[in-house]
């Protein structure tokens, strides 16, 4: 791609935000589907259908346009599903993400967690026997386009991405023993859940901070099970980070000032 | 507001096209910080330099003619504020005139109407006759296919003079400001000149960069052209109020005309046969006719800037495009977001006093939230002014 071609993506990443997500999960969904077959059928489609109606029944009520931003979470939370997890759980856990995480406070974009990571999060919080499933290899290699996809666009922070590995694969390497299997999983879920445009700090120090905090909290919190990752636990780590963000960069913005005012006295 | 974009890779023709307007209007969107009094009648002559305007509190602020002819038109708005005059022109005669530049650099601007030209930085007003800068910026920005750029090439030494004459009204330095390209003056004590390019921000990032005044402190921006009219002010004795404007065509090359200050743009355009395309369609038409004191590239707007404005605005997406937005010394979505609430102290505290409404367009055509940023910014601006 050609530099003037990737500084127009960067610069239209804003207005196509929805859609350049859905566009970067397509992939990994269309292998899942083909894997998967008629059981993740139904349940992207019962996903998909609540994450419509919630959003359309907001947008009647505010009167605003339909947005389709919330379609993503319903295709991570069909990603990740655990086989065993009846529809109306799946159901239940991504209608309070959605309505509690972001429809609430105005609309995608609107709140401050990933709500992707808050549907799966209120999935084993409220059935503790379900715990989400780690997408196969294939899935996992599907996203790379994707991931490439957002993390150019900006739209997933290279910052976040960078720091949130190194904490993680130091945390594991020194208190447990990393292996190969562990990189796609916790790329993929530092890509399209962690690095999530809504749920991470603003300012560039932040993401690091924020990173390093992710990373670190995914390590302890998803690292026991290993050499499984525990995905219960990773999930946490996110939606944790998540609301540690603004805290975040609330410090930073206080730093600067603090900063420019021993400089001007 | 017409949205300029000029495309940075396009370099415009050299030859220039003189274009003399039927029309010429003043516009009071160009005169932020006055209260306006007008000094001739409606059907009144005027010459080249006759004062139109001035202020009412500070009388020695004058607006003047930019070309001979008669006054047809003085619009009055809300509570009977001027809000534009309008001037038929003269043809057959020089649109320039013959002055005698007094020993006081302030007097002489203020007496043959340049000194509107001068914009603070906080709050973008015409500064005050009395008061003496931290600095003064010089805009050259926008790289060899700028006009300001092309006009400065045209007449280095009326540049040198106005830019040296201009270290007499500042206490500090004259910084001219460049993005790259051969050095346009000379660098001498107190004037300097900057060629690396910022890639973002434009004059708000240089003075962010190198005069922040976000805490106290007051600068003044003018463009390089009028710096050139001083120049050949002082040097020549002739006022010539006339502008280098670019007009990009669509994937093309630009073109340059030498045209005046309010010069009807739909007439220019129609000329070339190029009107259709190049005036964005929902801003007010007069508001777009008119060539503004501070624009200098015309261009079809990009294609961001034509999406529909949205009622009710929506979230901001922060991407580092639209970090890049502003300049590098401001966090860019802090500020936005407090901007887009109207928290006018959270905005003060993150920088945006560094700032005017000319610095957010950028921001405006990236971000989806479809909010009207210099708006905002105008709004929180005189709401800091007001408390100071």
């Amino acid at each position: 791609m050609s530099l003037a071609g990737l500084s127009t993506l960067r610069a239209q990443a804003a207005r196509g935000c929805g859609l350049y997500r859905l566009v970067a999960l397509a992939p990994p969904m269309f292998v899942h589907l083909l894997i998967d077959g008629r059981a993740a059928l139904s349940v992207a489609l019962v996903a998909a259908s609540i994450a419509l109606g919630w959003s359309f029944l907001f947008a009647e009520l505010r009167g605003r346009g339909l947005l389709l931003s919330g379609l993503f979470p319903a295709l991570i939370l069909a990603l990740f599903a655990p086989p065993e997890a009846a529809l109306w759980q799946l159901a239940l856990a991504l209608s309070l993400a959605l309505v509690m995480g972001e429809l609430i406070f105005g609309g995608p974009g609107f709140g401050f967690l990933s709500t992707g990571a808050l549907a799966l999060a209120f999935l084993s919080f409220s059935f503790p026997t379900l715990v989400p499933a780690i997408p196969g290899p294939a899935v996992l290699w599907a996203a790379l386009p994707g991931a490439g996809l957002l993390l150019l666009s900006g739209l997933a922070p290279w910052r976040v991405v960078l720091a949130g590995g190194a904490g993680f694969a130091a945390l594991v390497a020194l208190f447990w023993s990393g292996s190969q299997e562990l990189v796609g999983p916790a790329l993929f879920v530092l890509v399209f859940l962690a690095a999530d445009p809504f749920g991470t700090p603003v300012t560039e120090p932040a993401h690091w901070i924020y990173g390093l905090l992710l990373g670190g909290l995914a390590a302890v919190l998803g690292s026991p099970a290993l050499p499984a990752l525990d995905m219960a636990g990773v999930i946490f780590a996110v939606v944790l980070a998540n609301i540690f963000a603004p805290l975040i960069d609330a410090g930073v913005i206080a730093i600067d000032e603090q900063r420019a005012r021993l400089r001007h006295g | 507001m017409i949205a300029f974009s000029l495309p940075r890779d396009i370099p415009a023709a050299p030859e220039v096209v003189m274009a003399r307007t039927g029309h010429v209007a003043l516009l009071a969107r160009d005169l932020r910080g006055l209260r306006l009094a007008t000094c001739v009648e409606e059907g009144a002559a005027v010459e080249v330099g006759t004062p139109l305007l001035s202020d009412r509190d500070r009388p020695g602020i004058r607006v003047v003619s930019p070309a001979p002819g008669r006054v047809e038109r003085i619009d009055k708005g809300y509570g009977r504020r001027i809000e534009r005059i309008l001037i038929r022109t003269r043809g057959g005669e020089a649109w320039s005139a013959s002055a005698t530049p007094g020993n006081d650099l302030r007097e002489t601007l203020l007496a043959y109407g340049i000194w509107p030209e001068f914009r603070t930085r906080p709050f973008g007003r015409v500064p005050d006759p009395d008061s003496r800068p931290d600095a003064i910026f010089v805009d050259a920005l926008g790289g060899p296919p700028a006009a300001s750029v092309q006009a400065a090439q045209e007449q280095p030494g009326a540049l040198a003079r106005g830019l040296s004459a201009l270290r007499t009204l500042t206490r500090g330095r004259v910084v001219l400001c460049q993005d790259g390209g051969a050095v346009l003056a000379a660098p001498a004590e107190r004037l300097w000149v900057e060629t690396e390019p910022t890639g973002r921000g434009g004059m708000g990032a240089r003075v962010c960069r190198g005069h922040s005044v976000a805490r106290s402190g007051e600068v003044w921006t003018i463009d390089c052209q009028p710096v050139i009219a001083i120049g050949r002010l002082l040097g020549e004795g002739i006022l010539d109020q006339s502008r280098l404007v670019v007009i990009a065509r669509k994937g093309g090359l630009g073109r340059l005309v030498r045209t005046s200050l309010g010069a009807d743009l739909e007439e220019i355009l129609r000329k070339q046969d190029e009107g259709s395309l190049l005036l964005l369609p929902e801003t007010p038409f007069e508001a777009r006719r008119w060539l503004g004191r501070f624009e200098t590239n015309i261009a079809q707007p990009a294609p961001d800037a034509v999406a529909p404005r949205a009622q009710v605005p929506g979230a901001i997406v922060p991407i580092p495009a639209l970090r890049a937005a502003l300049p590098a010394g401001i966090r860019a979505i802090p500020l936005l977001r407090a901007l887009s609430i109207g928290d006018a102290e959270a905005a003060r505290r993150l920088g945006c006093l560094d700032l005017i409404e000319d610095d957010m367009r950028a921001a405006t055509a990236i971000c989806a939230s479809g909010s009207d940023y210099g708006a905002l910014l105008r709004r929180v601006l005189d709401e800091l002014e007001a408390e100071t």
